[in-house]
C-alpha cells in the first residue's frame, strides 16, 4: 500500500489548498521532505493521522501548545457571515492498483458573536470502482484493515523519539508495541470481560443454603481485595516508571555537563549498573540452579544407602545366575497344575519331581519381576552417580557464586566511590542532582519491594479464589437446582483457562519472533559486524544487546547505533504486524552525528525494502552527503519554505 | 483475508490445540467475535451478552431447549 498523495487545504500552516504527490515506484521507495524546523513537517505527518484517525499523535512536539485546526491567516480574514474549511485528502493505492480515498474537513463560521468552530469534523472514504468514485459506509473499518490506531505508531513516527523504546521505565511501551502488534490486546479484553462475566454470573445466584451464601459473601471479599492490591500495585508501578523517568533524565543531564570528569564518572556509573544488572541475573540464575539441584537430588541423596543395597540385591541375583531368568514362573505352574513335565514324568503331590520342580518355582519367582528389575537398574544407577557428584558440583557453583558476589560488591564500591566524587564536585548543581539521584534510587528500591509483596499478595488472593471457586462449585452440584447455574460457570470457566493458556503461548511465541527479527535486522545492519553478537527481550520486556563476549552494552550503544536497533525493533514489529502499509518518518537522523547518519541513510531503503517511505528531514539531517546515498531510491522530493510575512508553507518540487 | 481476520484465525487454531471441548471453542469464538467487533470502542457492554453466549454454549442449557 502507497500514499499517492496528500492533499491539505487551510491545514495548519497550509493555506489555500496544497497537493504533494508522492513517488509509488517500487525500486525509488523513498520520498524526502526537507524543510527547517517549523516549516510544516511534523503538521504534515498530524495531517495524515488527523485525516485518518482524527488525533494528531505529534501535535505538541515542539510548541507544546494546540492551535486551531484551520489555518490562522484564513481565520483571521473571515468575514461576518462567512465560512472557512480546513481538509485533508489521503490518496491511498494497493498493489493491485485500487485507490482508496479518505477525506476530513472540519469548519468554522464567523458570526456577529465572533468565531464558532464546528463539534466533530466530518470524514469520508471512497473507493474506485472502474471510473467512478463510491463512497464506502463503514470508513473506521476500511481504515482498521488498513491500519488500526493502535499498530500506526510503528508506521507513522518521530525518529527523534525512538529511543524511548530502550528505556527501562519504558519496557511497558515494548510489551504493549507487541500485544498492539500481534492484536492479542483482544484476548486480553476478552480475558478481562470473562472475569468480570464470571465474577457476576456467581454474585447473582440466590441460594437457599446459608453454606452457598458464606462461599459467595468470601468470594466477594476475596475478589474485592484482589481488585484493592492489582490497583496498587498499577499505582505503584506508575509511581516507579515515574522515578525511573527523574533517574534516566538525571543521568542525561550529568552526561551532557560542561564538566569532562562528571561525563567521564557518569559513563563509568552507567557502565556499572548495565554491569551489576547482569551480575543479578547470572547470581539469581546460579542460585536457582543450587536450589534446584538440592530438591532434585535431595531423595537421591537420603535414599543413598536404599539405591546401594537395591543394587547390590540386583548383581548378587545376577551373579547367582537367577537373572535373566532362564525360566518363566507362570509356566513351572501351569506343569504343576497339569500334575505332568514336558518330559512326560508325572509330577503327583508329595513326589520327589514334584519337590524338584517345586525348587524351580522359588528361583523363577523372580522372572515376574525381572523386566521391573531391569528398569530399576537403569534408573538407579545414575542416581547413585547424580548424588555422588552433588557434593562436587554443588562445591563449584558456590564458588561461582561467591565469585559473582565479590565482582557485585567491587562494582557496588566503585559505585559509591563514584558518588562521593560526584557530590564532592564543588558545582552546586551536580551536587543537587546526586542528592536527588540518591533520594530517587531509595524509592526505586523501596517500590520494587512494595511492587513484589503486591504481587504475592495477588498470587495468594488468586489461589484462595480458586479454592473457594471450587468450594461452590461441589456446594451447587449438591442441588438439582443449582445444576445449570453451575455447568454455565463451569464452561466460563473452562473457557477462560483455555483464553489465558492461548494468550500466554502467543505472546510468548510473538516475543520469540520479534527478538529474532530484531537481532537478524541489527546484525545485518550495523556496520560494526564483530562487536555485536545477540539482541534479547526478557520476560519484562527489556531490550538488551549482547556483544561478542557476551556482556549487556545497551548502555554503552552511541546514538547512531541506538538509531539502528530502534529502526530494527519497528522494522521487526511491522513484519510480524503483517500490516502492508506505508512508512512515514519524521527526523529519521535527528540525533545522530555525521559518519553514522550516513551510515543509516545508505541503510534506511534495506530496512524497508518493499515499503513506500517518507522522510521528513531538516536541511542539518538532509545533508549532500545523505543525497548522494539516497539518490539511487528517491522517487520524489520537496522541499518546505516557510514564508513569515504571509504565515504560510510552500511546497517547492526539488529533483 | 484481512490482516486481523488472519491474526484472529491465529489465536482461534490456538485455542483449538488447547481444547478438545466443542463448548470451550465455541465460545472463546464467539467472545472474541465480539471483542473484534468492539476493539476501538472505549465504553462495551460485555456482561449481559456473555452470560447469553455462555448459556447458548452450555450443553445442558441446548439439552434442557431440545426437549422443550
Amino acid at each position: 500500500l502507497r500514499i499517492q498523495s496528500i492533499e491539505l487545504e487551510n491545514f495548519r500552516q497550509y493555506r489555500g489548498k496544497v497537493l504533494v504527490e508522492l513517488g509509488c515506484d517500487q525500486k525509488k521507495n523513498i520520498n524526502v521532505i526537507q524543510g527547517v524546523n517549523g516549516a510544516g513537517k511534523t503538521n504534515m505527518l498530524n495531517a495524515i493521522e488527523w485525516c485518518l484517525y482524527d488525533k494528531e499523535g505529534y501535535l505538541e512536539k515542539y510548541s507544546g501548545k494546540k492551535q486551531p485546526i484551520i489555518n490562522d491567516a484564513e481565520l483571521k480574514e473571515l468575514k461576518e457571515g462567512e465560512k472557512a474549511t480546513a481538509k485533508v485528502t489521503l490518496r491511498l493505492i494497493d498493489s493491485g492498483g485500487r485507490q482508496t480515498v479518505f477525506e476530513r474537513q472540519i469548519s468554522a463560521r464567523r458570526d456577529k458573536d465572533g468565531i464558532t468552530f464546528d463539534g466533530e469534523s466530518e470524514a469520508h472514504a471512497y473507493m474506485r470502482i472502474k471510473q467512478d468514485m463510491v463512497e464506502l459506509t463503514e470508513r473506521e473499518f476500511t481504515v482498521n484493515r488498513i491500519l488500526p490506531y493502535g499498530v500506526r505508531s510503528f508506521f507513522f513516527f518521530d525518529g527523534e523519539r525512538l529511543d524511548e523504546f530502550f528505556k527501562e521505565e519504558k519496557s511497558s511501551v515494548v510489551r504493549d508495541a507487541i500485544l498492539d502488534v500481534s492484536q492479542l490486546s483482544l484476548l486480553e479484553k476478552a480475558i478481562e470481560h470473562l472475569e468480570r462475566t464470571i465474577s457476576s454470573m456467581r454474585g447473582k445466584i440466590k441460594g437457599d443454603s446459608p453454606k452457598i451464601e458464606d462461599i459467595q459473601e468470601a468470594i466477594r471479599e476475596v475478589e474485592g481485595g484482589r481488585e484493592n492490591y492489582r490497583q496498587q500495585k498499577r499505582n505503584k508501578e506508575e509511581e516507579l516508571s515515574g522515578i525511573r523517568a527523574q533517574l534516566s533524565e538525571i543521568g542525561e543531564k550529568l552526561m551532557g555537563s560542561n564538566e569532562p570528569l562528571v561525563r567521564e564518572l557518569q559513563r563509568r556509573r552507567e557502565t556499572l549498573s548495565a554491569r551489576l544488572k547482569e551480575l543479578d541475573e547470572t547470581l539469581q540464575d546460579n542460585e536457582t540452579e543450587t536450589s534446584d539441584r538440592v530438591v532434585e537430588r535431595g531423595p537421591a541423596i537420603y535414599a543413598t544407602d536404599a539405591i546401594r543395597f537395591a543394587l547390590q540385591q540386583i548383581d548378587v541375583r545376577a551373579k547367582k545366575g537367577d537373572i535373566p531368568p532362564k525360566i518363566r514362573e507362570t509356566f513351572i505352574r501351569e506343569l504343576l497344575d497339569k500334575g505332568e513335565c514336558i518330559c512326560g514324568t508325572k509330577i503327583r503331590h508329595d513326589s520327589v519331581p514334584r519337590k524338584r520342580i517345586m525348587g524351580l518355582l522359588e528361583r523363577a519367582k523372580i522372572s515376574e519381576i525381572y523386566e521391573e528389575m531391569v528398569e530399576l537398574k537403569y534408573a538407579l544407577d545414575p542416581m547413585l552417580k547424580a548424588a555422588g557428584s552433588f557434593t562436587k558440583e554443588q562445591d563449584r557453583l558456590r564458588a561461582e557464586i561467591a565469585g559473582l558476589q565479590r565482582q557485585k560488591s567491587e562494582a557496588q564500591t566503585e559505585q559509591r566511590e563514584i558518588e562521593t566524587r560526584l557530590k564532592g564536585i564543588n558545582v552546586e548543581e551536580i551536587t543537587n542532582l546526586e542528592f536527588t539521584r540518591k533520594a530517587l534510587e531509595k524509592n526505586e528500591d523501596e517500590l520494587i519491594g512494595r511492587i513484589g509483596i503486591l504481587g504475592e499478595k495477588i498470587e495468594n488472593a488468586t489461589r484462595k479464589l480458586q479454592e473457594l471457586e471450587r468450594e461452590l462449585a461441589k456446594e451447587l452440584s449438591r442441588s438439582e437446582r443449582f445444576k445449570i447455574a453451575n455447568q454455565r460457570l463451569e464452561l466460563g470457566g473452562d473457557t477462560l483457562t483455555v483464553l489465558a493458556r492461548a494468550k500466554e503461548k502467543l505472546v510468548d511465541e510473538t516475543r520469540a519472533t520479534i527478538e529474532k527479527k530484531t537481532e537478524d535486522y541489527f546484525l545485518n545492519l550495523i556496520w560494526k559486524k564483530d562487536t555485536y553478537a545477540d539482541i534479547k527481550i526478557d520476560d519484562d520486556y527489556n531490550i538488551s544487546v549482547i556483544n561478542r563476549i557476551g556482556s549487556e552494552c545497551l548502555g554503552t550503544l552511541s546514538a547512531g547505533e541506538r538509531q539502528v536497533l530502534a529502526l530494527s525493533f519497528l522494522a521487526a514489529l511491522r513484519e510480524v504486524s503483517g500490516f502492508d502499509a506505508p512508512v512515514v518518518i519524521d527526523t529519521p537522523l535527528g540525533r545522530i552525528s555525521k559518519e553514522p547518519r550516513e551510515n543509516i541513510a545508505e541503510l534506511l531503503p534495506n530496512f524497508l525494502e518493499h515499503t513506500q517511505v517518507t522522510l521528513f528531514m531538516t536541511d542539518e539531517e538532509y545533508t549532500s552527503q545523505v543525497r548522494t546515498k539516497l539518490a539511487q531510491r528517491i522517487g520524489r522530493e520537496y522541499e518546505l519554505i516557510y514564508d513569515e510575512e504571509r504565515s504560510q508553507t510552500q511546497v517547492k518540487t526539488l529533483g | 483475508l484481512s490482516r486481523l481476520e488472519s491474526v484472529s484465525g491465529r489465536i482461534l487454531n490456538e485455542i483449538a490445540s488447547q481444547t478438545r471441548n466443542k463448548a470451550v471453542r465455541h465460545l472463546a469464538t464467539e467472545i472474541l467475535r465480539f471483542e473484534m467487533e468492539n476493539w476501538k470502542k472505549e465504553r462495551v457492554h460485555f456482561t449481559e451478552h456473555f452470560e447469553q453466549l455462555i448459556s447458548q454454549a452450555c450443553p445442558e442449557d441446548q439439552r434442557r431447549d431440545d426437549s422443550s
